[in-house]
């Protein structure tokens, strides 16, 4: 690994972490160690500026979210622990990161998760969140607006 | 437009800072990946040279073996020649060096021709044609085919070969040479099939 690859971990690292956390992975950690690992293998083969390097590693969080998904769909863990009847918006390391508005994320569909999590956390913009959702600027904007709508009304709401 | 507090918040989500016991461990963890060189089993410079040395040495030992087409035979022996390797010319190049010989033997060419010993150069060519039959390899008769192609044919052996009656004649001429020769046929032992 360069000091290329370093510095782009201590820049970018805080919100791909923001990112796997929002969008509720369940062992965001884990995950962010193996987007920058994969950094690290291809960076060699990057070339772009700074928004292009910010755009090349959230898809690559993107892709293996997915891909994390996928694998717990496919092999889903067996446990002999008391399911709560209500999702905890709050894993005990996530403890004190804005409960309220992560409640209210976590309430939000999975596709208006996506989108506003990549527009305002990752500070993705417009286009480039179009580009690794695989939607149209146009379906994103919707998105966007009927997200923030249901962000407001839940966060304005008392706790 | 102004950012309202809800867009900022989203983005301090972005903001918080990796633990520094994760951040530490992922460094870590990077620094391996990278400084592994990139698994290659055989570069490009090794597959080149393993194809250069194998066409070398494949090339030789066809050169060697006298089994190259005659141009590619006798330029390789030329080559193997310069570094003291004797590899066989091919039989029409064997046979053109000994006719040029023999001419420079008996007068020269050119002009100076006409002077030559005429039959004692034809004798020497005859000569030569005997010792390297040109063009032996590729216009020789070929297995199976003409008039010597079943040895067993033509032989006066009566066991042997086609009977006399075979192919094309008259029932009576047939019928005449099977009279002739079926008691000589009569005495041959029986045929061997899986001979």
């Amino acid at each position: 690994m360069g000091a290329g690859a370093a510095e782009v971990y201590l820049r970018l690292a805080p919100g791909v972490l923001g990112y796997l956390r929002a969008e509720r992975a369940p062992e965001p950690e884990d995950l962010l160690g193996e987007v920058f690992l994969q950094v690290a293998r291809d960076l060699g083969r990057f070339s772009g500026d700074d928004d292009a390097c910010r755009r090349w590693v959230f898809t690559i969080a993107h892709h293996r979210l997915v891909d994390d998904r996928r694998r717990r769909h496919a092999r889903p863990q067996r446990t002999d622990a008391q399911v709560p009847d209500v999702a905890d918006p709050r894993p005990a390391d996530e403890a004190g990161l804005d409960p309220v508005l992560r409640g209210a994320l976590a309430a939000l569909t999975p596709d208006q998760r996506e989108v506003v999590v990549l527009r305002f956390v990752a500070d993705l913009s417009l286009e480039d969140t179009a580009g690794i959702t695989g939607r149209t600027v146009g379906a994103v904007k919707s998105l966007q607006v009927r997200a923030l709508d249901n962000l407001r009304k839940a966060v304005s709401l008392p706790a | 437009m102004m950012e309202d507090d809800l867009t900022r918040r989203l983005r301090a989500l972005g903001d918080q800072p990796v633990p520094p016991a994760t951040s530490a461990d992922h460094l870590t963890a990077m620094a391996s990946v990278g400084a592994r060189p990139e698994r290659r089993r055989f570069g490009r410079v090794a597959v080149g040279l393993a194809a250069l040395t194998g066409f070398l040495v494949g090339g030789s030992g066809l050169a060697m073996a006298g089994a190259l087409p005659a141009p590619a035979q006798d330029a390789a022996a030329s080559v193997l020649a310069q570094v003291g390797v004797d590899a066989p010319r091919s039989p029409s190049s064997a046979y053109g060096q000994c006719v040029s010989a023999a001419s420079k033997a008996h007068g020269g060419a050119g002009a100076e021709a006409e002077e030559v010993d005429n039959s004692a150069f034809r004798d020497a060519k005859a000569a030569c044609k005997a010792e390297h039959p040109k063009g032996a390899k590729a216009h020789g008769p070929k297995e199976g085919k003409g008039p010597q192609a079943n040895p067993k044919a033509n032989d006066g052996d009566p066991c042997t070969g086609p009977p006399p009656w075979a192919g094309r004649m008259t029932s009576a001429e047939k019928a005449a040479a099977k009279a002739e020769h079926e008691p000589a046929r009569a005495a041959c032992p029986p045929d061997d099939e899986e001979g």
